[in-house]
């Protein structure tokens, strides 16, 4: 954890800090994934089909479940609990990012026509 | 005998569906008052209790890649476009409520069922505010209501 924290400069700070055109762009090239680190129940109520859901407190048990040669853009509503998932993630090994403008932001920049931007089989 | 009570059942069957009016939309205009005004939106809090209550159908108008994007659990999606062709799925004796992102397309909608005799209103915040409010407890409540709606039908 020290050692993490210590690399974060401003460079890595901002490069980790992902926009939703950004994320549309690494998802269509195959080089991102969304993780969603909502509750189950949020990710229920409303989500995006194509995430990856594992709730924040459940992400210690469930790494397993997470592509080692992919970035990891970690989400919710805001960038509160993303952010925290970043952390860990990292702190892991894995190569994360968060989606800093948050799931609510992205999902209006799917609307109208802009829904065709990303590119789901 | 038999017969008798076949044309009877056939004649409940008849009154128990209900016809709709449809309302010209000049005469919509003209009895547009202050009332209407108010009583043809619908915010998010408001709208959840009623869909809870199996008292209102949320109706997604986005185009499909939208939906399939994201949508609210237990909405409908039925585009603006096919409403023309598809609003007969609507169910006649529940609030239908219309939604996108904000309220510009959903106001369309609403006023396109409103003239065909729908009880109809509009989101008026917007499926993006709905979206935010179902966090965390709030998520948590619609989901369980939903599931007890479900299994009273």
């Amino acid at each position: 954890m020290d050692s993490y924290i210590r690399s974060l400069d401003m460079k890595v700070i901002v490069r980790d800090n992902i926009d939703a055109d950004d994320f549309i762009a690494m998802y269509n090239s195959g080089e991102a994934i969304l993780l969603d680190v909502r509750y189950g129940f949020e990710h229920h109520v409303w989500g995006l089909p194509f995430t990856c859901n594992i709730p924040l407190n459940e992400l210690p048990d469930r790494l397993d479940e997470l592509p080692k040669d992919k970035i990891i853009v970690c989400a919710c509503p805001e960038s509160c609990r993303s952010n925290i998932a970043k952390q860990y993630l990292c702190v892991k090994g894995f190569d994360a990012k968060i989606l800093s403008c948050g799931l609510l932001a992205l999902m209006s920049r799917l609307k109208g026509g802009k829904a065709k931007d990303l590119s789901l089989e | 005998m038999r017969k008798i009570i076949g044309v009877f059942l056939v004649l409940v069957g008849l009154l128990q569906a209900q016809v709709l009016k449809e309302v010209s939309f000049d005469a919509y205009l003209q009895g547009f008052g202050y009332e209407e005004r108010s009583a043809m939106k619908i915010r998010t809090p408001d709208m959840l209790a009623l869909v809870e209550e199996g008292k209102a159908v949320l109706v997604d108008i986005r185009f499909k890649e939208e939906y399939a994007a994201w949508h609210i659990a237990g909405s409908l999606n039925i585009p603006l476009n096919e409403l023309p062709k598809r609003y007969q799925e609507l169910p006649k004796d529940k609030l239908i409520v219309t939604a996108c992102p904000h309220n510009d397309r959903s106001n369309m909608a609403r006023l396109y069922l409103t003239l065909k005799g729908y009880k109809a209103v509009y989101l008026n915040d917007g499926l993006l505010k709905t979206a935010d409010f179902l966090r965390g407890e709030n998520a948590k409540e619609y989901m369980d209501e939903l599931k007890t709606l479900k299994e009273k039908k």
